[in-house]
């Protein structure tokens, strides 16, 4: 092809008073409304589209839709760019800028071209056999080389700013395709009264319709029947959408691209959202993709597929030749060349088949084509553009004709992809040489070329009863069926293609994997007899167009090397073209990647200094800004606060759950390991319950409110699963037992007020309360009514002081915590974060959920053995016994104190004997560290192979990843107050 | 008493946007006003349950776990065997029965605080719940008076159809805004206008 303007100046689908103008590599180039990038690069005399990913060689267009593999393009600038993307998947837009692939410097001029001269070397296996050597390890010194030599469009690094979305979407029938088989699938379906969506990846409805000229009759059934779709209310027709898998339960995901080319994010606008879409039954209406010819060359800018130089022709108004020669086997080929032929061109036919109708002979004579029979085409001449087609004559004579485009039909291979994507397997069809789709489930159908029937009529007639018996199992019936007679029903034969090894050049048989019938040879002759084996050994089929135009001349290139008729299929995965990792995402990034809980005193956090830690889903007050600037400060002043004084500490996030019911007692003694059914009302009890194999699950507290109303508290970090835990034995375990649990996390606000003067804080905030020792005792509750608000008040302590729990309804948090503080001010009181909070338990030897609560350690291990009801039965009490679990070399608590002033302990460092070598899992690891603001020395909590039994030892705390080894002792766990008269107090 | 918080006061301020055609297609009104618990049977208890609360000025509770049972100004919802969510706008019958249910028969838990009642209005709201809702909206499946428990943006959600155009959510109150900042962003295309609702009834 020539650089000179290729546009008809009449006909195609496209809008020639509105011109678009875009750039190719900076350079500025124009097109019209309707373009594509293909068709306009094409319009404006551009065929060399690209290099190819291995030998780069110069590639042009072979398609003029989803199949093709050459032309692929970097579009959009900076963050907005995006590679890969098929220039015939492009829709051409106004400021478009883009550009060429994989050329060194430049696609018109590119030194890696040398690759090609080196392809003796660089055959199938070729990385496998070189690279692997010499040494183990050698692969990490060659892959930075490779890497930066592969791959064809670079990513951009910085964040996409375009919008992405995900949605959710319903039918009673998918039709997927919108050509004259789904057109038809859909009116039918649509008709019987099913809810109906029809996708149709294009701009436009109408397939393969779309590739002849809208001047000829078919159109206006093509406008009807859109127009009976439009007329249909529960009918949607989604264009730009493409069906990109199948997944169980018809489960369909689709791909919708905005027809805007720069969506406006700030409003919302998005540029791709993916579409889960559940339907009842499903159609498929894929239609079929033409394959090329195999030939020594057939990769040169100028050799493309006959089909889509028929659709630029007709749909783009471009012509790419003015002397074409078109190759083909089967008679669809004909019917290409004199539609060719009657838009002006100089057409040459060469025909595999020796013999064909009269009817192809007479059409072909009518319009104009010179005709060879028994011919093969051997070779393309030209370098970065086709000069002349070489073929052999029945006779065996080579002759070369001058031509400026090649056509290629090589056959049509059905769309199956998407039907064989939960497993079916498609099925070879000799008569038409291709694969179709296998025996598909109930609520699945195929029509039209998708299922191997190519005239229209026949296309048509299938998609109606397909679309009637898919109407017909939602429930639907009673469709009329529409009439076609003016459809013509013309027969499709095709012979296999002859693939003869070429005798100078390359044949490829996979033009973007760089994959040609050489590298086939060379699978064969090195054993590989399956289809998936030599698809994974050539990588034919593995590029972004999984093998749309190759996976079937592939098969038949290694089926003729083994003397046999194709079969076997490779696994067809989705997505079915290539998607935006953006898509995939749709607004799950940034704040919206997950949600975050937030307690109900969250905002009056943020107004007072807070700084926010993620603790699960949660985000929790870390640490006040009262009390410094920085973590490290910030909370040794705030554990300052409760040990001397008094704080209040925000712990909504706590699981709460209200039991009710008269056998909640029995529940619990069967939950906990130790005894709640002999707890009185106004009492609390903190206990452990254990998982089915006894290793702990989950700690926490349970009050007696009333005497069948309980409140029970589990852990942060346990809480869903101690919901659901409790749930599932009282719906399948214990029916019998008069229980209901009830998340209440939700409707309560908690919050802890801790330190010596927490009674006094309390008694100034809840004037006319006995909150005195012997109205409240140590793990005693109270419910209280307080300025019209209902609060529970509970005994307990986490930090070792003396301390309460105030639970308020939540939308009261806020009035509740700001009463308190004001009250209690006199005193000094302040509120303390999550990292004090955790510091304080760990100087009380508290075991806490995720860091010793790990569902690995026991009961023993953690030193509450002696909690264990021997009276009752328990849930982990037989399997506690197992003597695995009842081991004396068991990893068990401890307490350490950092024997290195200088130095400090860390979370995670494995725990070595004196004289240990430091190498490997250790005899334990440190499961919390904090400072103790009462010792004054690092302190942490940790299990230990012998636990306890190791008392007074002096260890070695290793942390590998930064090469640090620490003194520790051995100590109890309890580093405070081990009689407990802080709490008591 | 203390003022209530309403833990979506600060995002309310920011007011609706306009939506990509410049126009505002839904409304996303927070409710107030109203008094939320579940009233629950145990097992073999349900009879009897619905008899003792029904005698204490209770609303009739369904059987029909998909579709909502109003009566008056009262809403209750089947959300299981035995579970019951029970809405108005005032709690003096709730209290009532809290205090004077049989024990035997069954319990009420008030959770008035824990959930945020969220109204979505617009000919486009069935549209953009299916941005996150993974249910079929359509009304021949998803009726007006239907309800679903559902989840939203991994949140666990109620959800009602309260009109050919308008629904109901009820957010778990310590997600709730998280829900809302996802609800105004997937609104962003529409356009939205977002307000507080207080009538009784609702």
């Amino acid at each position: 092809m020539s650089r000179r303007p290729h546009r008809a100046p009449a006909g195609g689908r496209i809008d020639r008073s509105r011109i678009v103008t875009f750039t190719l590599e900076g350079r500025p180039l124009a097109g019209v409304a309707g373009d594509t990038l293909a068709s306009a690069l094409l319009a404006n005399g551009i065929s060399l589209v690209g290099r190819s990913f291995k030998y780069h060689r110069p590639r042009g267009f072979l398609g003029a839709g989803v199949e093709e593999p050459n032309g692929l393009f970097t579009v959009g600038r900076g963050a907005r760019a995006t590679p890969n993307l098929p220039g015939t998947l492009v829709e051409l837009h106004e400021g478009l800028a883009a550009s060429r692939q994989n050329g060194t410097p430049s696609v018109g001029f590119d030194l890696m071209a040398v690759n090609d001269l080196l392809s003796p070397l660089l055959g199938a296996g070729f990385y496998y056999k070189t690279f692997m050597g010499p040494l183990r390890g050698s692969w990490m010194f060659y892959e930075r080389f490779i890497r930066r030599a592969a791959g064809l469009g670079v990513a951009p690094s910085g964040p996409d700013p375009d919008r992405y979305e995900t949605r959710h979407a319903f039918a009673d029938v998918l039709v997927v395709g919108a050509g004259p088989a789904g057109l038809a699938a859909a009116r039918a379906a649509g008709e019987a009264g099913a809810r109906v969506v029809l996708v149709e990846q294009d701009t436009l409805a109408g397939g393969g319709l779309l590739a002849l000229s809208p001047e000829q009759p078919l159109e206006r059934w093509r406008e009807d029947a859109l127009r009976a779709l439009a007329d249909l209310p529960e009918v949607q027709v989604l264009t730009r959408t493409t069906a990109l898998g199948l997944y169980d339960g018809n489960t369909v995901a689709l791909l919708g691209r905005s027809a805007h080319g720069e969506p406006d994010a700030a409003h919302g606008e998005a540029r791709e959202w993916i579409t889960t879409l559940r339907a009842r039954a499903i159609v498929f209406a894929t239609g079929a993709i033409e394959r090329p010819l195999v030939f020594a060359d057939n990769d040169r800018p100028g050799v493309m597929l006959a089909s889509a130089a028929q659709a630029y022709r007709n749909r783009w108004a471009v012509s790419l030749g003015e002397r074409v020669v078109l190759g083909t086997n089967n008679d669809s080929g004909w019917m290409t060349a004199a539609e060719l032929a009657r838009g002006g061109a100089e057409l040459t036919l060469i025909e595999q088949r020796a013999a064909v109708t009269p009817a192809l002979r007479a059409m072909a004579e009518e319009a104009g084509v010179r005709v060879h029979t028994g011919g093969l085409i051997t070779r393309a001449i030209g370098s970065r553009a086709v000069r002349a087609a070489q073929f052999s004559t029945g006779s065996g004579r080579d002759v070369t004709l001058p031509c400026d485009l090649l056509c290629m039909s090589g056959g049509w291979s059905c769309s199956v992809h998407l039907g064989s994507h939960t497993g079916i397997k498609p099925v070879y069809r000799a008569d038409i040489d291709s694969m179709v789709p296998g025996s598909l489930p109930e609520g699945q159908f195929a029509a039209g070329a998708a299922n191997g029937t190519f005239s229209l009529a026949g296309a048509v007639r299938e998609g109606v009863a397909a679309g009637q018996a898919a109407a017909r199992h939602t429930g639907f019936g009673g469709a009329r069926v529409q009439a076609d007679a003016e459809l013509p029903d013309t027969p499709y034969t095709v012979q296999p293609a002859v693939l003869p090894p070429p005798r100078r050049g390359k044949a490829f048989a996979d033009f973007q994997s760089d994959v040609s019938t050489h590298d086939v040879q060379i699978a064969h002759e090195e054993g590989f007899v399956a289809v998936e084996h030599l698809k994974r050994y050539t990588a034919l089929g593995m590029a972004t167009d999984q093998g749309k135009t190759s996976n079937l001349n592939g098969m038949a290139l290694m089926a003729a090397m083994r003397g046999q008729s194709p079969g076997g299929t490779t696994t067809f995965r989705p997505p079915w073209v290539p998607m935006s990792i953006g898509a995939l995402a749709g607004r799950s990034t940034g704040q919206h990647f997950r949600p975050a809980r937030r307690s109900p005193l969250h905002d009056w956090h943020v107004a007072n200094g807070a700084v926010f830690t993620e603790a699960g889903p949660w985000l929790r007050p870390w640490y006040y800004r009262w009390a410094g600037d920085s973590p490290e400060s910030a909370y040794l002043a705030e554990m300052h606060l409760v040990r001397e004084t008094v704080g209040i500490s925000d712990i909504s996030s706590l699981g709460k759950i209200e039991l009710h019911g008269p056998d909640v007692g029995e529940f619990l003694d069967r939950v906990y390991v130790n005894v709640f059914s002999s707890l009185a009302v106004g009492k609390a009890r903190y206990g452990v319950m254990l998982n089915d194999d006894a290793t702990v699950l989950d700690d926490g507290t349970c009050a007696r409110l009333a005497d069948t109303r309980w409140f029970l508290t589990t852990t942060t970090a346990q809480a869903g699963e101690v919901m659901s835990h409790l749930e599932f034995l009282l719906q399948t375990a214990w029916t019998d037992l008069r229980v209901q649990a009830v998340s209440v996390t939700d409707q309560y606000a908690g919050m802890s007020v801790a330190g010596p003067h927490s009674r006094k804080a309390l008694e100034l905030a809840l004037p006319g309360h006995d909150v005195s020792d012997a109205a409240l005792p140590h793990m005693g509750c109270l419910e209280i009514t307080h300025e019209g608000v209902a609060l529970k008040v509970l005994r307990l302590s986490f930090s070792g002081e003396l301390a309460f729990e105030v639970y308020a309804p939540a939308d009261r948090g806020i009035a509740v915590w700001e009463h308190i503080l004001r009250a209690a001010a006199p005193l000094g009181i302040r509120p303390y974060g999550l990292e004090a909070l955790a510091s304080l338990r760990i100087e009380k030897g508290h075991v806490a959920g995720s860091m010793e609560l790990d569902h690995r350690n026991t009961l023993d291990d953690l030193g509450l053995g002696r909690m264990a009801s021997t009276r009752k039965a328990f849930i982990g009490q037989e399997l506690r016994q197992r003597p695995g679990l009842q081991a004396p070399q068991r990893w068990s608590l401890v307490g350490l104190e950092c024997l290195d002033p200088d130095k400090t302990l860390r979370g995670g460092a494995i725990l070595f004997a004196a004289g240990d070598e430091i190498a490997g899992h250790g005899r334990g690891h440190i499961t919390s560290v904090t400072w103790s603001v009462v010792l004054g020395k690092t302190i942490a909590l940790g299990l230990y192979r012998g636990g306890l039994a190791h008392a007074g030892e002096e260890i070695i705390c290793a942390y590998p990843l930064k090469g640090e080894q620490v003194r520790a002792r051995i100590v109890s766990p309890v580093f405070i107050d081990p009689e407990g008269e802080r709490l008591h107090a | 008493m203390p003022e209530a918080h309403p833990v979506l006061a600060r995002h309310l301020q920011a007011g609706g946007r306009d939506g990509v055609d410049g126009t505002r297609a839904l409304t996303l009104h927070e409710l107030r006003g109203w008094h939320l618990c579940q009233i629950s049977a145990f097992a073999g208890t349900d009879d009897a349950l619905r008899l003792h609360s029904r005698a204490l000025g209770a609303p009739e509770l369904p059987r029909d776990s998909r579709r909502v049972a109003a009566e008056g100004d009262a809403r209750v919802c089947r959300l299981g065997a035995g579970r019951y969510l029970w809405t108005a706008p005032a709690d003096a019958v709730m209290q009532r029965v809290a205090r004077e249910l049989d024990p035997a028969a069954g319990s009420l838990t008030p959770l008035s605080a824990a959930r945020v009642r969220f109204m979505v209005e617009g000919p486009a709201a069935a549209q953009f719940l299916q941005r996150g809702i993974a249910l079929d909206l359509h009304p021949a499946v998803f009726a007006v008076g239907h309800f679903a428990q559902t989840g939203l943006h991994h949140v666990p959600v109620l959800l009602e159809r309260r009109g050919e155009a308008r629904y109901e959510l009820q957010v778990p109150t310590t997600w709730a805004v998280s829900v809302w900042e996802w609800l105004t962003d997937a609104a962003l295309p529409f356009g939205y206008d977002i307000g507080v609702d207080t009538a009784p009834g609702l």
